[in-house]
Order: structure tokens, then C-alpha cells, then sequence
């Protein structure tokens, strides 16, 4: 069963546009939602929360119909709280905004993040707002967890205790994440597919492990790039001492000679893919 | 059932400027007013006129914090949101005149006004009906291009008002005359009046609302 299936969106601004994105998201997973700056993952992740108008087909077909996002908690690049609110003020807007606001849960978070009750949110600093928007977003019996960039302010220790409260929440049978994230290293840690978008389109949909499998990183002197079949390159970094190559590796039968095999990690498909491919 | 999430919200995110050191700014104004005039009238338009500058709050407040798309969150339609914000421009207004009708009568005391009912009945009412229709006329700009670009454009209609009160001054005692021996009709008048403005705001505000992304 699908958590979120998203058939044909489209999204046209002037200077960019998602083309014919489609993808789905299974239920009781964490999927990572990833891609270069600008490539329509934030606008994509507005449209699944219908914060901004859309062409296509958006659905929720797991769970009691009709889905609404008082089941979703956000964690997004702004906060969308007052300014003005302290801790008191957030909890009893967010009373008032969720059906299932449970607020023991809320001041248990404040506390365990070391979040004053009587800071003001503009008094919070960046990594502070994330994790005053991740308690937020566990204290409304969310089923499905969509984080836009949350880990981007965060230290790597508390990256850490973000990884493993997703994890804690995942416990709970039919619980789903959609994380978009830059940092990479999170998602391979907790990730269990990805969806990788690329100018305003899908390029892959898979699992982890199958996701990958499905490239080959080769690095070589200038020429190696002639011994590979021109289709199988996906991207290229050329440096002083030579070529590094993004491929796909079901177009390869063996690693031509004069190449070596590189390790695969999320963050070198993202740097290289479509590099000096233009 | 989500209109009133929405005047709850907004009045929370409103909240943190209702400060006693604003109440003090707004009875400080009155009573300034008050001395200057010799009446304590004068506290009914301080405090409609306060009504009007918070009845902009929740847009300034909801630009300055992305309130918006936190309603839209919550999973609240843009219908509701309207509905809502329309509710709390009424509630502002109406509380902000109490307030001033409070003071009205404590100021009574060292001016003595005659007919004091009389002219609360009088006044209070027409005060809500201007200051509801320049809010009713101010929120479809705000609606439409938020609270920091629509602000220009939303101070015509008060811009208007003044004018056409000024036009009426120098006709005062003609007017008085018209409106007390038709004060049926032109009460059923302005009162449809009220109605059709206060529709056709609501229908452009909620057209603008919705078509807005966040």
C-alpha cells in the first residue's frame, strides 16, 4: 500500500517548472526525497501539502479516507509560526489548529530538546526552530512525516537524535516518512527508498540498495570516457588528474580497462549526476 | 466549525501586541482627545480607530511568520480562513467599541455630555457601520497582495470616508434633516448597504485567497 501516489504534477513559474512528476511513497517507510538545490523537491513537497496550486493527481490511498493534513506533521523551511508566540502561545495555537494535539507530548519534546517555555520563536535559533517544528510535528498522532531540509541547522549530534527519533517513530506500525534532505549521510542511515528528482523530474524511484546498485562511479585518465557506450554516462567530473564518471551499471558488462571502480554513495551520485553532461 | 478555529487563531496571533503598554497608548490618545474636545465622545473614535489598525494584525502577523500555510496545515479551507479573518475584523471592532463606550461613560463624568444614551446609540452604531465598511473595503487588497503591499492600497477606502465625511460637514444640518424624517428608510438603505459590501468583499477576498500558493 502507497502512502502518497503522485501522478502527472506539473508546476509552471517562469523560470522553472516540475514536468510531468510522478512517484509514490510506501506506506510504513522512510523514503528520502532527494536532488540538487532547485530541482523541485520544495515544490513538489508544497503540492503534496496543497500549499500551492497544481496540475495533476495527488493521492493518499493508505489509511481511513479522506486523508487531510491534519495527519501529516511538517517540518519546512520556514516555521510558520508567530513570531511573537513563546512555547505557551505555539501549544495553544497548535490546541486549536489539530484535532489530535496532544500537548504532554509537546512539553516532553520542549524538555527533551532544552527548549525554554518562555522563549519567543523569533528568539530560536535555526537549529532550535527545527527542533521545536519536529516536536510539533510528533505531538499530533501524525501518520506521515514530510521534512523538507530538516537536518540542514542541526549539529551532528543532534542530527544523530533526529535520526533516531525518526526511527522511534517508524516503531509504530503504518507510520511513513518522506525526508528531503541534502545531507545525505542521514538518509543512508535510515532511508529505506529513494525518489531523486532532477530538473523538475523523476529521474529514479527505487530502493535503497537498488537505487545504489544502479550507478557506477569509474575514474580514469582523460580518455577513458571513449571506451564507455555514450548512453551509459550520466554524468562527468573532469579534474587535473583525470575523469570521474557517474554510469549505469546494467548498461556495463565489465569496467573497461584503464578504469577503476570508485565506491557508490548517495552524495557522489548527487554531485556527479548530470555534471558537464549539457 | 473551522471559521472559528481561524478567529481563535487569530486573535492568539494578535495577542502578543495587546499589551497594557498599547491599552495605555490607546486610553492615553482617548483621553488627549477627550481634554482637547472637551468630551469624552471622543474616546468612541480613538478606540474605533484602533479596531481598524489591529483588524490588519492577523495579515501583518500571518506575512512577518507564514501563518497562512500553517491554516492550510491544519488542514482549513481558504473559505474558512476568510470567514474567520472577517469575524475577527467584526470582533475587533465591536469589543474596540465597548471599550470605548466604557471610557465614553467614565469620561462622562468630568464632561457631562447630555442625552449620553442617546448619542452612544446614535453614535455607536454609525461608528461600526463606517469603520465595518472600511474594513470590509481594505480586506480584498489584503487578501489579494498580503499585508505589506496591500497596506497602500488598502488606506484608499479610509482615505475615501474622510473625504466623504468632509463633503457632509458642510451639510451637516441638511443631512441630520433628511436622515431623521426618513430614518427607516435610510436605515433599511445603509443597512443593505452594509449587506452587499460586505458580500461583494467576501466574494473578491475569498477569489483572491484562494488562487494564492504559499
Amino acid at each position: 500500500m502507497n502512502q502518497i501516489e503522485v501522478a502527472h504534477l506539473r508546476k509552471r513559474y517562469p523560470a522553472f517548472s516540475l514536468e510531468d512528476v510522478q512517484f509514490s511513497i510506501p506506506a510504513g517507510y522512510i523514503t528520502g526525497f532527494i536532488g540538487k538545490n532547485g530541482m523541485g523537491k520544495t515544490t513538489t513537497i508544497k503540492s503534496i501539502l496543497s500549499l500551492i496550486h497544481y496540475e495533476g493527481d495527488i493521492r493518499f490511498p493508505a489509511g481511513a479516507a479522506p486523508f487531510s493534513n491534519q495527519r501529516i506533521g511538517v517540518i519546512m523551511d520556514d516555521s510558520f509560526l508567530a513570531k511573537d508566540w513563546n512555547m505557551h502561545l505555539v501549544n495553544q495555537a497548535m490546541k486549536i489548529g489539530y484535532d489530535n494535539w496532544e500537548e504532554d507530548t509537546f512539553f516532553r519534546f520542549l524538555k527533551r530538546f532544552r527548549i525554554d517555555l518562555g522563549l519567543k520563536v523569533k528568539e530560536l535559533s535555526r537549529g532550535m526552530k527545527i527542533k521545536l517544528m519536529l516536536a510539533v510535528a510528533l505531538s499530533h498522532r501524525a501518520e506521515l512525516l514530510i521534512l523538507d531540509e530538516p537536518t540542514s541547522g542541526l549539529d551532528p549530534s543532534m542530527r544523530e537524535e533526529f535520526a533516531e527519533i525518526l526511527l522511534e517513530f517508524m516503531e509504530e506500525e503504518g507510520h511513513t516518512v518522506l525526508l528531503s534532505t541534502h545531507i545525505t549521510q542521514d538518509l543512508e542511515a535510515v532511508a529505506d527508498y529513494i525518489v531523486f528528482i532532477d530538473r523538475g523530474r523523476i529521474a529514479l524511484s527505487l530502493e535503497k540498495e537498488d537505487f545504489i546498485r544502479y550507478f557506477m562511479i569509474l575514474k580514469g585518465d582523460g580518455d577513458a570516457q571513449a571506451k564507455l557506450p555514450a548512453d551509459a554516462i550520466l554524468g562527468r567530473k573532469s579534474g587535473k588528474y583525470g575523469v570521474e564518471l557517474l554510469v549505469r551499471r546494467d548498461a556495463l558488462d565489465a569496467v573497461p580497462a584503464g578504469l577503476t571502480e570508485d565506491q557508490v554513495s548517495l552524495d557522489r551520485i548527487l554531485v556527479l549526476y548530470g555534471r558537464e553532461m549539457a | 466549525m473551522n471559521a472559528v478555529k481561524v478567529v481563535k487563531l487569530d486573535v492568539l496571533t494578535v495577542r502578543p501586541y495587546l499589551t497594557l503598554k498599547n491599552l495605555g497608548i490607546f486610553l492615553g490618545l482617548g483621553i488627549i482627545y477627550a481634554v482637547i474636545c472637551k468630551t469624552g465622545f471622543m474616546m468612541l473614535f480613538v478606540a474605533e480607530t484602533v479596531a481598524l489598525l489591529f483588524s490588519g494584525y492577523p495579515f501583518m502577523a500571518g506575512e512577518n511568520a507564514g501563518i497562512d500555510p500553517l491554516y492550510r496545515l491544519f488542514g482549513i479551507p481558504s473559505k474558512d480562513v476568510v470567514k474567520g479573518r472577517y469575524a475577527v475584523g467584526m470582533l475587533m471592532s465591536a469589543t474596540m467599541l465597548l471599550l470605548g463606550a466604557l471610557f465614553y461613560w467614565v469620561a462622562s463624568w468630568i464632561y457631562p455630555q447630555e442625552e449620553f444614551a442617546k448619542t452612544l446609540l446614535l453614535v455607536g452604531p454609525s461608528l461600526f457601520f463606517t469603520i465595518s465598511l472600511i474594513i470590509f473595503l481594505e480586506y480584498p487588497f489584503y487578501f489579494k497582495l498580503g499585508y505589506l503591499k496591500g497596506r497602500t492600497m488598502a488606506s484608499i477606502p479610509y482615505y475615501v470616508v474622510c473625504v466623504a465625511i468632509w463633503l457632509g460637514v458642510g451639510r451637516l444640518q441638511e443631512i441630520v434633516r433628511f436622515l431623521t424624517a426618513h430614518a427607516v428608510w435610510v436605515g433599511a438603505a445603509l443597512l443593505t448597504l452594509w449587506l452587499a459590501v460586505l458580500y461583494g468583499s467576501y466574494r473578491l477576498s475569498l477569489r483572491y485567497y484562494s488562487g494564492r500558493d504559499f
